[in-house]
């Protein structure tokens, strides 16, 4: 061990030491400008895995580069010192500068976190920091090791460094072992659990990295290095150097948006709608048999020409359907500007139609009827409106939105007053009574979409969407959602804002207040579980029993004895299709009890829901969502 | 002359950009074969509408990597300017492959868009136009960008990063709808839906900005014989280098300062509300209904009056000069005794929803609820997470039974015999008792303070919850010099165990006379 | 290889460094095809060779910077493939370029190579400083080329090496640095009675300097011995042009040849004894040459050389 050599290596490192201690300052700085650095009690460890990995991928990229960019290679080799033995000292100094910055980070921490202290605060035990420190330094060296690996690939750096990132975490969300072994996110959020299985896959990984490293850097006088060196400056990498480069960019953005798990489905649907007992036919893609299109004044309607005689009635009822959609948003619709009604592409397993701007998919079903028809394009169209009035702000606040969007969506589709829409609301009111008794769902809740798909059916924003589409059209009359709208294009909330700030902030702007309409749609809900109180008594909360076997999760309800022969039990899970959640509903066996895949695990945990469904509701009602 | 500097062009570029529209090929190729993303976007445009957004603007990267930057940062482009061709020619060759390059691009990404969309989208000619001149615009403005930065050398790559952080932050966090100007709404989300309508402002935008940057970007090519260029083509010091990484550490921190200035905190107004304006508050009370009835009208205004004594009174006793407003909100479908909080941010005051008309104007727990949130957020919460919340909670539940009897502890309470470090630890302390029975000793303990003198108990509680803070550090800083402790001993020379004990004593002898 | 028999007047004498059959290729190029050299105590060598003929490569071996494919190295007397760490302490090493950490200053640097020499002497590195007028604060990054190569030297000789071994220390300067560095390489040399090898491709340089000499082309040894002895050996033979070709004696070696239209010029190398006892052709001339117009001819040569 050669001091000098070791203080040297520290010292070149300086540069990431400097980065951390600068932003440990200006974080800590920034929250005594702006905030009380006392009331920090949020959980601090939310960014500390990802610090540490910025920490660690910036020290082990420079560890070794840094040498050959500033040429200095052949003057080390020049003095009585063996490759293996620079190669250690590197790396040990990087990971000494790697523990110095992660004491800055500890003690920035400490900064914020000892005067927020209190007797009942959630901040990090004292006893277990020292535990948290040991655990960060351990990950750091596998951070480090795989960046000195990467680091042999020049500039390239990136895109490797995105791909492992991007590997790790799709690893981790195959659950079972892998995820144990690869778990990293639990040295930074439960310390105390992490498992030996962990730390010996983090472990071990780290070891490999280090060794190939030791390898490639001392392995025949750092040949690796050589032949690399040697293919960049070919002329086939000349071309293919920039592109690879912003390959990094694509792989990094995906990786983020992995770990952000941010909704990707921003399309409107309507629910579709399942009668009892009915499982749901796939919907494959039929092979090309040629298109026909159809104008009406409002529509572009785009079919296949084995559809024509089924669509041949339908084209005479569709102006008419805009025209009441038209009516209900006070909007003049604009003849220049169709709707292209689609009717011959495929739409997400579970909805009945998709609206995207000014198109709409609606699948012809084979059984669908007349007045179904034009009640799902009277919904899609309202979208379209909602859409064309808030000029695509609607979806920009999605989050908060959608409960509006299906709501105000759903309320112009049974706006008909006609037979078949009558009993659709009886229908959805039925449901929204049920829904509510299951748990309460406020309107702060049914307007923080994430929120509520955490905790509930997401298809629960229809029926409830409607009471609070009836609230706000009883208090703020048929020109409120168009004025909501309106509102919400011209002066939009401070991005940023919560659900309860932005609502609040669009009400009062379109004249009226936030607990107006809250207060109309408690009364509504009240009076509705009150109207529908027999059926809802016939249809309590569901106990099961639940066991594993083999590969399955065997769930066995108990039917109440009450209940009317034609409501089902029904379940659901979620299913994962990368881009997009969608829910999967499971059928019950023979013996009335539901077999889940335990395949179906993310992240360690199986969710489900058990509800109702029945031809008195529109949709099936399910329970929260429990976790196995 | 032109071809020679074409043919040689694309001798050397050549393989770059067949790989770059490859890159695009096989992206788009990827996309489309995940069926779930035709399904999800609705429109096989939408995936070029992800492609332009995406991909696009790192192939026209590629480009002016390749034409220029490469050429300037490998000195060759000396060479071509000993021959006899001048400079502006050179420029101009390369600005017209590359927008070339970046055009076909976007014919490339038509093509195999059009190829699925034959399936699924109705094309009409107006469509198809209006993709096409969509496209072609954004491809025209993300190269003359490209280019234009290409000749900042050794700063292009912060120049991009600063640009696009720059845009990314100015549409999240200070609310400017980037996304809805010029060409950036030429791919906006209606990009493969809008079937009708031209853009033309954002067209004529585009192209103004395509000539404005095209001309920055000769001109820094151009300027002083090519010099600046060649400067800014050398690597980067580290000196250099640290003192970006500091101006962008700045930069983040200045953004996330501008950011949280421009939070919500509008004024709140109710539509339809009674108010009064006391000069230290206001107080505004509404129905939750559009048309109350003449009682709730009523019972708003009582409300209001009895809200506006009660805080005058209280701001007059803490020497406060002011506090922030108070909205009372009347529910009909809230039982008795039901008082919701609206979590109002601490700068728009305080929002409490209840039934007006089956609570009395004098009720006690209308009355501690009030000063509990109201105090609170005058304070900006500092009482709420604090461990001294026991004089929040104690002067709430005492101030409306001044003159009163007191609501004993339960004897449970009582007989645990609270300390000093109970109060100090109030919020575990707290967490164990029932909230009521807490409340109630905290009153008690704020009424043992009469016992310290005169005016110890006003000054105390003026000390303690009167104040102000600003909403910074100062705020934290003033609380370490100035604990409640050292509060409690200027305006009464007791510590908070002597506090405590004589709480104690008058709950066992139960004294409960004021 | 050429190998001319030693002077009998000398005491034979263990090399210091001996390479034996010393191979390494780059790819499918031989770099160093075979190289056998040997350097003795005490000696200044000149290790001679144009651009590109191996200099560099055979002394990067001979660092053990990087590894020989074969042949042997023997070194203070010890044999290996490959220097190691202990026979590299003994050794005081100036590369062709001096890429030292621009960030640290003068004494910095000594500092940090002091860690790696046992035997450093640091009053000898401050005298050598100072001597070379190196400024000590003064960071490397701003210093010149030749007070570079100086401060180079310096880290060098600091730690008192058995063997200073140079790769054209003079590349890159200017003559009248170049001379000044020289002057010290030989003062030190005689001073201290130092081994040097340094390579070079300036005649000058080496005609002044070294004591023995090695010719190394195309990666391998055409020469090695002393100047004298190279002198005495080849010299160029100026002949009559006449129709009859006109062979050399045995151990005769034509190194180059030219003809013009009245005369046939040759350059030829033979063992001293062997022209003495030549007897020249009516209207021939013999010439002594100078070792830029030997050297000249000897990496020129086509044939090959026994």
């Amino acid at each position: 061990m050669n001091p000098i050599l070791l203080i040297k290596e520290f010292y070149s490192l300086r540069l990431t030491f400097f980065i951390c201690l600068g932003l440990t300052i200006f974080y800590t700085g920034y929250i005594f400008i702006t905030d009380f650095p006392d009331m920090q009690t949020e959980p601090e460890n939310s960014g500390a895995m990802e610090t540490v990995v910025l920490y660690g991928m910036l020290i082990g990229a420079r560890a070794l580069s840094q040498e050959r960019e500033e040429e200095t290679q052949s003057f080390l080799d020049g003095l009585p010192i063996s490759r293996s033995a620079i190669f250690w000292h590197k790396a040990l100094a990087a990971w000494l500068v790697f523990a110095s910055c992660l004491v800055v980070e500890f003690v920035g921490e400490l900064i914020l976190q000892m005067p927020s202290r209190t007797s009942v605060s959630e901040v990090t035990p004292w006893s277990l920091y020292p535990l948290e420190f040991t655990l960060a330094m351990l990950f750091g060296i596998m951070v480090i090791g795989l960046s000195m690996l990467a680091s042999f690939v020049r500039g390239h750096f990136p895109l490797i460094a995105g791909l492992v990132i991007w590997s790790f975490i799709w690893l981790r969300s195959q659950g079972g072992d892998l995820a144990a072994w690869l778990n990293s996110q639990l040295f930074f959020k439960d310390a105390a659990e992490v498992t030996m299985k962990t730390l010996l896959g983090h472990g071990g990984i780290a070891i490999i990295a280090l060794l190939l490293s030791w390898l490639f850097f001392q392995w025949r006088d750092g040949r690796v290095s050589i032949q690399l060196a040697h293919f960049a400056d070919s002329r086939y990498y000349s071309w293919l150097g920039w592109p690879l480069r912003c390959c990094a960019l694509v792989v990094w953005v995906f990786a983020l948006k992995d770990v952000s798990n941010e909704d990707k489905n921003k399309s409107h649907d309507a629910p579709e709608i399942i009668a009892a007992g009915e499982k749901k036919a796939a919907t494959s893609k039929a092979s090309f048999v040629g298109f026909a299109n159809h104008r009406t004044d409002n529509y572009e309607v785009v079919f296949r020409q084995s559809q024509r005689e089924k669509m041949h009635p339908l084209f005479s009822g569709m102006d008419q359907v805009h025209e009441q959609v038209a009516t209900f948003f006070q909007h003049p619709p604009s003849r220049d500007a169709p709707i292209v009604l689609d009717v011959a592409s495929i739409v997400a397993r579970h909805a009945g139609g998709q609206t995207n701007w000014k198109k709409i998919r609606l699948p012809l079903n084979k059984d669908v009827s007349r007045d179904e028809f034009y009640s799902i394009l009277r919904h899609e169209t309202g979208h379209v409106f909602i859409e064309e009035l808030s000029q695509g702000a609607a979806t920009a606040y999605f989050q908060h939105m959608r409960a509006f969007h299906e709501g105000v969506a759903t309320t112009v589709q049974l706006s008909d007053l006609g037979k078949y829409s009558t009993e659709q609301r009886l229908k959805y009111e039925r449901t929204a009574a049920l829904a509510d008794e299951r748990g309460r769902i406020s309107i702060e809740l049914l307007c923080d979409n994430d929120a509520l798909c955490e905790k509930r059916d997401p298809n629960v924003v229809y029926p409830l969407g409607l009471i609070f589409a009836d609230a706000l059209l009883e208090v703020g009359g048929p020109e409120l959602p168009k004025n909501v709208l309106t509102n919400l294009r011209q002066n939009p909330p401070a991005p940023g804002a919560d659900t309860a700030t932005l609502w609040r902030h669009v009400l009062q702007a379109s004249g009226t207040s936030l607990d107006h309409i809250l207060s109309a749609y408690a009364t509504r809900l009240k009076a509705l579980k009150e109207r529908e109180k027999s059926f809802i008594g016939k249809h309590p909360i569901i106990k099961s029993d639940m066991r594993e076997e083999a590969v399955h999760l065997i769930i066995r309800p108990k039917r109440p004895d009450e209940t009317p022969i034609d409501s089902r039990i029904i379940c659901a899970i979620e299913n994962d299709l990368g881009l997009a959640t969608e829910l999967q509903y499971i059928f019950p066996e023979k013996d009335g009890s539901f077999r889940i895949p335990l395949a179906a695990k993310q992240g360690g945990k199986l969710r489900y829901m058990i509800g109702w469904s029945s031809p008195l509701l529109a949709l099936p009602v399910f329970e929260s969502w429990a976790e196995w | 002359m032109i071809r020679g500097l074409f043919t040689k062009e694309l001798r050397q570029h050549g393989g770059l950009f067949f790989f770059a529209l490859i890159l695009l090929a096989i992206g788009m190729e990827m996309m489309i074969r995940m069926n779930l993303l035709v399904r999800s976007g609705g429109s096989a445009f939408a995936l070029m509408n992800m492609m332009l957004w995406v991909l696009f603007p790192l192939v026209t990267l590629i480009l002016a990597n390749a034409l220029i930057a490469a050429e300037f940062r490998q000195r060759t482009q000396l060479f071509l300017e000993a021959l006899p061709l001048p400079r502006w020619l050179m420029l101009t060759v390369k600005y017209l492959l590359g927008l070339t390059m970046a055009l076909l691009s976007v014919v490339v990404l038509l093509v195999l868009s059009w190829i699925v969309g034959v399936e699924t989208d109705a094309i009409t000619r107006r469509f198809a136009l209006l993709l096409i001149i969509k496209a072609s615009a954004w491809a025209a403005f993300c190269w003359a960008v490209c280019f234009s930065m290409a000749f900042l050398g050794r700063y292009r790559v912060i120049a991009s990063v600063t640009l696009v952080g720059g845009l990314i932050s100015a549409q999240q966090w200070l609310g400017m709808k980037v996304n809805r100007f010029g060409p950036f709404e030429l791919i906006g989300d209606q990009f493969a839906y809008e079937r009708s309508t031209l853009p033309i402002t954002e067209l004529l935008i585009t192209l103004a900005l395509i000539v404005v940057v095209t001309a920055f970007g000769f001109m820094l090519g151009l300027v002083r014989d090519a010099t600046l260029a060649t400067m800014l083509s050398e690597k980067m010091s580290a000196r250099e280098r640290a003192t970006f990484i500091i101006l962008t550490l700045v930069a983040l921190m200045m953004i996330g300062h501008v950011k949280e200035q421009h939070e919500n905190t509008d004024p709140l107004s109710l539509p339809g509300s009674i108010d009064i304006d006391n000069g230290v508050v206001t107080i505004s009370a509404a129905a939750a209904v559009n048309e109350p009835t003449d009682l709730e009208k009523a019972a708003l205004k009582a409300h209001a009056s009895a809200a506006d004594a009660l805080l005058k009174e209280v701001a007059t006793y803490l020497r406060t000069p002011k506090l922030p407003p108070l909205f009372l909100v009347h529910r009909r479908d809230l039982e008795k005794g039901e008082i919701e909080n609206g979590d109002l941010d601490s700068r728009q005051g305080t929002l409490l929803r209840l039934n007006l008309l089956i609570t009395p104007t004098d009720d006690h727990k209308l009355q501690t609820e009030i000063l509990y949130h109201h105090l609170g957020a005058h304070q900006h919460f500092r009482k709420h997470l604090k461990d001294a919340r026991w004089v929040l909670r104690g002067f709430s539940a005492w101030w409306p039974q001044r003159g009163r009897a007191l609501s004993a502890p339960s004897a449970t309470l009582v007989s645990l015999t609270p300390t000093g470090d109970d109060l100090r630890k109030w919020l575990t302390f707290e967490e164990g008792q029932d909230e009521r029975d807490a409340a109630d000793y905290a009153a008690f303990c704020i009424h043992t303070l009469s016992q310290a003198g005169p005016n110890a108990q006003q000054q105390f509680l003026s000390s303690a919850l009167g104040s102000t803070y600003s909403h910074d550090g100062r705020g934290s800083l003033r609380d370490l010099f100035q604990p409640l402790t050292q509060l409690l001993n200027e305006a009464t020379s007791w510590t908070l165990d002597e506090l405590a004990k004589r709480a104690n004593c008058q709950l066992k002898a139960k004294e409960v006379q004021p | 290889m050429h190998d001319l028999p030693a002077d009998p007047t000398l005491t034979p004498l263990e090399p210091l460094l001996a390479v034996r059959g010393l191979r390494r290729h780059f790819g499918s190029m031989p770099a160093v095809d075979g190289v056998d050299l040997n350097v003795y105590a005490g000696e200044i060598y000149g290790f001679l060779g144009i651009n590109g003929a191996g200099k560099t490569t055979t002394i990067r071996t001979l660092m053990g910077i990087i590894a020989a494919e074969a042949g042997t190295i023997t070194l203070m007397g010890e044999t290996t493939r490959r220097a190691t760490v202990e026979q590299k302490r003994r050794i005081g090493y100036v590369s062709q370029e001096q890429n030292f950490y621009p960030w640290m200053s003068c004494r910095t640097l000594g500092r940090f190579v002091r860690s790696f020499y046992p035997t450093w002497d640091q009053r000898e590195f401050n005298r050598l400083l100072a001597v070379f007028s190196i400024p000590e604060e003064r960071r490397v990054s701003h210093l010149s080329g030749g007070m570079r190569a100086k401060l180079a030297l310096a880290l060098a000789l600091a730690p008192k090496p058995d063997l200073l071994i140079l790769d054209e220390p003079t590349a890159g300067l200017d003559p009248v640095a170049r001379r000044e560095f020289m002057d010290i390489i030989v003062e030190e040399a005689r001073e201290h009675q130092r081994t040097t090898f340094f390579s070079s491709h300036l005649i000058d340089e080496v005609e002044r300097c070294a004591d023995r000499i090695g010719i190394l082309h195309a990666g391998r040894m055409r020469f090695e011995g002393r100047l004298e002895e190279l002198r005495g050996q080849v010299r160029r033979l100026i002949l009559p042009k006449t129709d009859e070709p006109q062979e050399m004696p045995p151990g005769f070696q034509i190194w180059q040849e030219r003809s013009n239209e009245a005369a046939l010029e040759r350059v030829v190398q033979a063992p001293q004894e062997a022209w003495a006892s030549f007897s020249l052709p009516e209207g021939a001339e013999v010439k002594h040459l100078g070792l830029e117009e030997i050297f000249i001819a000897c990496v020129s040569t086509r044939r090959s050389l026994a």
